[in-house]
């Protein structure tokens, strides 16, 4: 599949991107993505150690505003608010668990630091999703080269 | 643009704090550990180690805020003693901080430059001129020195010094238009640290220019700017920023402070300004004119006679009595 594709998938509706990619682009497009998603907060950072506040519940009701659609109830996020968790995929698989009826989903984009990048798309295409490995590390496993659905 | 959603949660977690967060039976327990502590210390009279009695007052303020939030965010009530009290206890800190400057001259300040700010313009709300006065000549006195560490990031704190100044018909370092600037080149030439000072006032700078218009429609467009730069930023909460802070950040004082001293100069103020911020119960607060003094807390009216009584330089001595 072309880079251009994967690009699309992630960031749909983003009219930022070619012109991102025209002029700071690299040759690698992981991190071209990475920088991409995080500098436009279209992907949310998290630490590995988890969330500081409430992160991924103001993260999904921005991306609602944004995009004109509901997600999840107030009540399913008070839920997602006070959920404890000892692992970050913990709640994202209780996120995902809120968000499928509608579905969406929240996404692990491949990183090599310390931290999660998050971001949130439609399941419809989650066959392409998954498949495609982005990050270009022998040394870390090959699931993790891929972006990821927490189920 | 303002998400509802955002705001409204951020709004429920902000009043959860002082449901489910800071328990009110907690910080009483600790006021009343500081309380005995206080008794015990100006009993002895000892003087060597009474700068623990100014330390303490932070106590006394946790308490007040967390009985502000209980009467008026949690119960609705239109009830400002608590609000009143930790206000007070700011402006004993003070009083109290000036008595160390020679002893302790670096020593870590129980209050911030922006909780004096809000506490100035509330005695200003509330009618308290004495007072009021007081901490102004305190403010001017120490400014940019350790009691007054005026490297300040939030720009509604310049906003209302700003206004407060020109209200008032007052200046600090020679100026009361464009402040922050001032101050900034100021402290920049005399090589203080001066980074966190803004270099503009986003929203602020508008309404600095135009806070005293007679057209009700543009004051309401101003009022209506300002309530969504708060609201925006109240929506962030727990994440630090301007009014991202459980303390005050979905208490919209500074533009109760405009619409204050609008009613008071006779130009018109709009009736209902709508929206969440400005019809939770912290902003519908009434004040009177003048608002009655609070009852004094025991142990800060006791700190406050043992200052008295052993530092003739305490600045409150100049004064008589107050509160």
């Amino acid at each position: 599949m072309q880079d251009q594709e994967i690009a699309q998938l992630i960031f749909p509706d983003n009219k930022d991107l070619e012109p991102f990619l025209r002029d700071e682009g690299s040759d690698d497009i992981h991190e071209d993505l990475l920088k991409f998603g995080l500098k436009t907060k279209q992907f949310l950072y998290v630490d590995y150690k988890g969330e500081q506040d409430q992160e991924i519940v103001n993260f999904i009701m921005d991306y609602e505003f944004a995009h004109h659609v509901e997600l999840a109830a107030k009540e399913d996020l008070e839920h997602l608010e006070a959920y404890n968790y000892e692992f970050l995929p913990d709640k994202i698989r209780e996120v995902n668990k809120i968000l499928l009826p509608k579905g969406y989903g929240l996404f692990s984009y491949p990183t090599s630091g310390d931290f999660y990048a998050l971001f949130i798309a439609k399941l419809e295409n989650i066959t392409t999703l998954l498949q495609e490995e982005l990050l270009l590390d022998e040394r870390i496993p090959f699931q993790e080269r891929c972006i990821q659905y927490y189920r | 643009m303002i998400n509802p959603k955002k705001l409204e949660m951020a709004y429920k977690r902000y009043s959860n704090n002082f449901v489910d967060g800071i328990k009110f039976e907690d910080v009483k327990d600790k006021y009343d550990a500081s309380k005995s502590k206080i008794e015990k210390l100006v009993e002895q009279n000892d003087i060597k180690k009474d700068h623990i009695l100014l330390i303490n007052l932070n106590k006394i303020f946790s308490y007040y805020l967390s009985l502000w939030k209980q009467d008026v965010l949690i119960s609705g009530e239109n009830n400002p003693e608590g609000l009143k009290n930790m206000q007070k206890v700011v402006f004993y800190q003070c009083m109290g901080q000036d008595l160390y400057t020679i002893r302790y001259p670096e020593m870590i300040l129980g209050y911030s430059f922006r909780e004096v700010v809000i506490t100035l313009v509330h005695f200003t709300m509330y009618g308290w001129e004495k007072e009021e006065n007081i901490l102004y000549d305190f403010v001017v006195h120490h400014f940019g020195g350790h009691l007054i560490y005026a490297n300040e990031e939030n720009r509604h704190i310049w906003f209302l010094l700003e206004l407060y100044l020109q209200y008032r018909n007052k200046t600090i370092m020679g100026t009361n238009k464009q402040l922050h600037l001032a101050v900034k080149n100021s402290f920049k030439e005399a090589g203080q640290r001066c980074a966190s000072i803004p270099d503009d006032l986003d929203v602020y700078d508008e309404v600095l220019e135009r806070w005293f218009t007679g057209d009700l429609q543009e004051i309401e467009s101003l009022i209506s700017t300002m309530s969504l730069y708060h609201s925006a930023l109240a929506s962030e909460i727990g994440q630090l920023g301007e009014f991202g802070d459980f303390r005050y950040g979905f208490y919209p004082f500074e533009i109760l402070f405009l619409l204050h001293v609008r009613r008071k100069l006779g130009l018109p103020v709009p009736t209902q300004p709508d929206g969440l911020l400005m019809n939770n119960p912290e902003a519908k607060m009434v004040f009177g004119d003048p608002e009655p003094y609070p009852k004094w807390d025991p142990v800060l009216q006791k700190i406050d006679q043992f200052y008295r009584e052993n530092y003739s330089e305490y600045i409150p001595n100049r004064h008589g009595e107050l509160f």
